[in-house]
């Protein structure tokens, strides 16, 4: 599976999604993404690729496009 | 048997936890009949001579550690309530549940309060596993024990869905990952 496989995955089964609906995904911006939703949605990527996000880059975790370049001090490219 | 005596007390992570006595009464009342915050939990009346009388009955469960009833302060204030009932102590198992916290309240500060009570359940009580009903309608918990907690679901019923967590489970919790976020609110 690819880093960007991986990434979508975790959007969609946490916030119940299909992959079309993903960009320009933003917080708050699906009903699912609250801040319970934001807690699950970190923790899958965390199992997914392996991570501990630091608490500062979880609050910037804003939307589908910055997790991807947060993701990248984690030394995870995501597509 | 590790019994909690009725002026336990506890300040850890910035938050002070004691037992529910009767003055509590009104904050008890206060929380527990919010359409809001207790939609999903057995919605008090309103009546606080009712919820004193409630409290004097469970401070007979508390004297035989059947119960205990826990009220979270921070800065000295009064934000959220927790129970531990159902306690076994041939099987050292206990549900949790009326779990709340008003409104605005600091997510970190909700999930660290629950992260005491179970503090208290496993190291002071000794107890080892844990069930929890939650609602199925209530949509934000089901998916906070699911993704956050990581608890075991072992069955459902017409209206909830049945979790269950063991020292093993425990171990895949992602509950103190998020210790340290802000504010908004977690619906409890």
């Amino acid at each position: 599976m690819t880093n960007l496989e991986k990434y979508n995955q975790a959007f969609c089964t946490t916030f119940n999604l299909e992959e079309a609906q993903l960009a320009g995904l933003q917080y708050q911006g699906t009903e699912l993404w609250d801040s319970v939703g934001h807690m699950g949605l970190i923790a899958n990527l965390e199992d997914a690729f392996d991570i501990m996000m630091e608490m500062d880059d979880i609050i910037d975790f804003s939307s589908y496009e910055k997790g991807k370049e947060l993701l990248k001090k984690y030394d995870i490219v995501v597509g | 048997m590790n019994r909690l005596s009725p002026d336990f007390e506890l300040d850890r992570y910035g938050i002070q936890i004691r037992l529910v006595c009767e003055s509590d009464a009104p904050f008890v009342t206060e929380l527990r009949s919010s359409q809001d915050l207790a939609q999903y939990l057995h919605l008090a009346d309103g009546d606080v001579e009712k919820q004193r009388r409630w409290i004097e009955e469970y401070k007979k469960r508390e004297a035989e550690g059947k119960e205990y009833y826990f009220v979270y302060f921070k800065d000295g204030q009064p934000f959220g309530l927790h129970r531990l009932y159902n306690i076994d102590w041939t099987h050292l198992s206990f549900t949790s549940g009326s779990w709340i916290c008003k409104k605005g309240m600091p997510n970190g500060l909700c999930l660290t309060a629950a992260v005491i009570v179970m503090e208290i359940a496993y190291d002071n009580l000794g107890l080892l596993i844990e069930f929890i009903d939650v609602r199925k309608e209530n949509e934000n918990i089901v998916r906070l024990h699911r993704d956050v907690f990581r608890a075991i679901e072992y069955g459902e019923t017409e209206l909830d869905y049945l979790f269950l967590t063991t020292p093993e489970s425990r171990k895949n919790s992602r509950l103190k990952r998020f210790l340290g976020l802000p504010a908004n609110g977690i619906p409890v």
